[in-house]
């Protein structure tokens, strides 16, 4: 069985950053290992993670014997959900990480109300408590009970106000449900009132599953980017930004597809008017959207994160990790080894722009 | 209601620099302001024969053996349908103005879930008529043999005589056939057959009808999602299920830039190490799975400069081909838009406008 450590091993020698030799490529260079304190030309740079998962057994408990499995599941790293103080700052620590901004993935959307508010209320506690704790390393994302709107609305307002978390983890639609539904805008409208960002996190695309069956993951590898395309998409076209222009939301993983490859749904609509919606009148193209959308740097390669800075601005990128699911065990690394960015932009991405957006101090 | 001839105005647009929008940021491929080409087309003095790899059409004949849906699964209501149904005048006229000077064609599968004898005879006359209208017109067209890949031995023998008797380049074959992925070990004959022959197969999606829930909406994402998201699919199998290594000299050209994949392929190379128990260990591939977008071909529909810069950067600048879609109004100038991509040099930028596509298709450039 491939254990944690063999995979450290294999990131620190190098295994994660090759496929970068081609023509016109942003070519890596060999990766350096980062660590605490990071600095850029000289300059100390608190470097920020966006994507870092944890969970709490008590939570999982609430919902008896299947509380832990939904929790983790069998994916490699997802013991380590469950937060230990000690192995936690010894892999920051290892990955020149200085803070994570914790997040738990929604596994609660499809409860009743009542055991659902139990649910979230217990890791907000905990979550405030953890952070109050160690303010220094770690921050939070909330939880919501988005399955009943109202309660989300005041569990974001005791977050933010009271807890002293940074904004929430919303997961990528509703049972089925995307966002863009109106009757998630008051919870939107909660969030832009009180400034902080909705982080996106994909749950997969299970109306798929017999056509991503077979070898490679690919409930996950093309489930999980497409969910957060869906997502993004919905909040685009339907006119949710529109509506909401000081909504702040992150996507994970880059933003799936979409930055990737935006551009299809700037002509979609003159090659079919029959798919689109007369009534609804975007105040901008829909590529343009994601200059206001931020997203994090887990896509692997430096020229990966080259094209998703071409197409959204370095403003909207934020270094992420995945953590500790082993996708990208040297983050920080990565961001170093994008010859394409100016020690400006990779100053930004590593923490800028993260403390700007969730008002945190560097 | 929006005409063909609104958008073909909308070409104007192109050389305006609509399409070519987006260019502004820092580190992007900056679009040079677009030059509408004209044929004949020369790249640094050199003349190029440009090659569209991705143009529809339909046959009406082909069309009425299904009666009254025929003509509906043909051309459904998008701008660009009826022009699927080609007149050689019209269909001259849009490729000379987009300065195309020769299209392979290809027919969109829509007799994948008709029975065995109804689906071959639909797959014969378009064969024949294919052959035809290509014979007379050799120097502007080719085109991409329909196949009964339902019936996969029925469609072994209809490439075989499309490609030695019948002078068609290939096949085009969908994204699936009736939801079952590519790498069915029941179509290995025909991959077989493909191989043999040498000629290339062209995977264009038909969408994802299980998403309709999620996928509807304003914006068409039945299609701006799901199009891009089947090729994605469809290739995705052809490399983890091993296809491609047991078949290392089949030629996949797929449609739209690859979907996604092309653009966003790195996850495919990590997701074994954190979900193992997704993955079959019996299926060991030969390389990396990204490593197998460099033997697969991908058309050029990705819309500007900066998307063409990073496919070519992610698969490989010689395994892009010039693809316009035509007569689906996406791309109305997708010559103007190869030269407008400044990150590629003359000699990559006569690559993709044509000398690829006629080694892959075996022409003359």
């Amino acid at each position: 069985m491939t254990t944690r450590r063999d995979f450290v091993k294999a990131a620190a020698s190098g295994i994660f950053f090759c496929g970068c030799g081609l023509l016109h490529s942003a070519h890596a260079q060999a990766p350096v290992p980062q660590k605490l304190p990071v600095s850029i030309n000289g300059k100390r740079v608190k470097t920020i993670d966006v994507h870092a998962h944890c969970n709490f057994h008590e939570a999982g408990a609430l919902l008896g014997e299947e509380g832990q499995r939904i929790q983790a599941g069998t994916n490699v790293g997802a013991q380590e959900t469950f937060l230990e103080l000690g192995p936690r700052l010894a892999a920051m620590d290892a990955q020149a990480v200085d803070m994570q901004i914790l997040s738990i993935n929604t596994f609660w959307y499809n409860r009743e109300r009542d055991l659902a508010a139990q649910i979230v209320k217990l890791q907000n506690e905990k979550l405030a408590e953890f952070c109050a704790a160690h303010s220094d390393r770690f921050a939070a994302f909330a939880s919501l009970t988005l399955q009943a709107p109202d309660l989300a609305v005041q569990e974001l307002e005791i977050a933010v106000s009271k807890q002293g978390l940074k904004g929430a983890a919303i997961g990528s639609s509703v049972n089925g449900v995307d966002f863009s539904d109106p009757k998630f805008h008051p919870v939107w409208a909660k969030a832009e009132e009180l400034g902080v960002p909705l982080f996106i996190h994909p749950r997969g695309v299970p109306e798929l599953g017999k056509r991503l069956s077979g070898n490679g993951w690919l409930d996950n590898a093309i489930g999980y980017p497409l969910d957060t395309t869906i997502a993004l998409s919905h909040l685009i076209f339907e006119g949710t930004l529109d509506r909401f222009p000081g909504l702040k939301v992150i996507a994970a993983h880059g933003g799936g597809y979409l930055p990737f490859y935006a551009e299809r749904s700037d002509h979609t609509c003159a090659v079919q008017p029959k798919g689109c919606n007369p009534d609804i009148k975007l105040t901008k193209k829909p590529s343009e959207y994601l200059r206001q959308i931020y997203f994090d740097t887990v896509i692997f390669s430096p020229e990966a994160l080259r094209h998703l800075v071409a197409q959204v601005g370095a403003s909207q990128v934020l270094l992420g990790s995945d953590y500790p699911f082993p996708w990208e065990l040297k983050p920080v690394d990565h961001i170093f080894a994008t010859t394409s960015l100016g020690d400006n932009e990779k100053a930004d991405i590593l923490s800028h722009n993260a403390a700007k957006l969730l008002n945190l101090k560097t | 209601m929006t005409t063909r001839r609104d958008f073909l105005k909308g070409g104007t647009l192109a050389a305006t620099g609509i399409f070519f929008c987006g260019c502004g940021l820092l580190h992007n491929a900056h679009a040079q302001t677009p030059v509408r080409q004209k044929l004949p087309v020369s790249v640094n003095g050199k003349r190029v024969k440009t090659i569209d790899v991705h143009a529809h059409c339909h046959f009406h004949e082909a069309g009425a053996l299904l009666g009254e849906e025929g003509h509906r699964r043909q051309a459904g209501p998008i701008n660009g349908a009826e022009e699927t149904f080609i007149d050689l005048r019209q269909r001259l006229a849009a490729m000379d103005s987009q300065a195309i000077d020769m299209e392979i064609l290809s027919i969109n599968p829509f007799w994948y879930d008709k029975e065995r004898d109804l689906a071959a005879q639909i797959v014969k006359i378009q064969n024949e008529k294919l052959a035809e209208f290509c014979a007379s017109h050799s120097d502007r067209f080719a085109a991409f043999a329909s196949l009964t890949l339902q019936a996969p031995d029925l469609a072994v023998q209809e490439l075989e005589l499309a490609v030695r008797k019948q002078g068609l380049k290939g096949a085009a074959i969908g994204g699936s056939v009736n939801n079952v992925d590519f790498s069915n070990p029941k179509f290995h004959p025909v991959w077989a057959k493909a191989e043999e022959l040498g000629v290339p197969l062209f995977i264009h999606p038909r969408g994802m009808p299980e998403l309709r829930g999620r996928l509807s909406g304003n914006g068409w994402l039945d299609n701006t999602i799901g199009n891009p998201l089947d090729t994605t699919i469809a290739l995705s199998h052809l490399i983890f299920d091993g296809t491609l290594d047991r078949f290392p000299g089949l030629k996949v050209i797929a449609a739209h830039g690859g979907g996604y994949l092309g653009s966003y392929a790195d996850r495919s190379d990590h997701a074994c190490m954190v979900g193992p128990k997704g993955c079959n260990p019996d299926v060991r591939l030969k390389k990396k799975p990204t490593e197998y977008l460099k033997q697969i071909y991908f058309d050029s529909l990705v819309f500007t400069p900066e998307a063409v810069r990073h496919l070519a950067a992610q698969v490989g600048v010689s395994q892009i081909m010039l693809g316009s879609d035509y007569p689906y109004p996406w791309e109305l100038g997708p010559v103007d838009h190869i030269f407008a991509c400044a990150s590629l040099s003359d000699d990559e930028k006569a690559d993709v406008l044509g000398r690829t596509a006629a080694k892959l298709f075996n022409l003359e450039a």
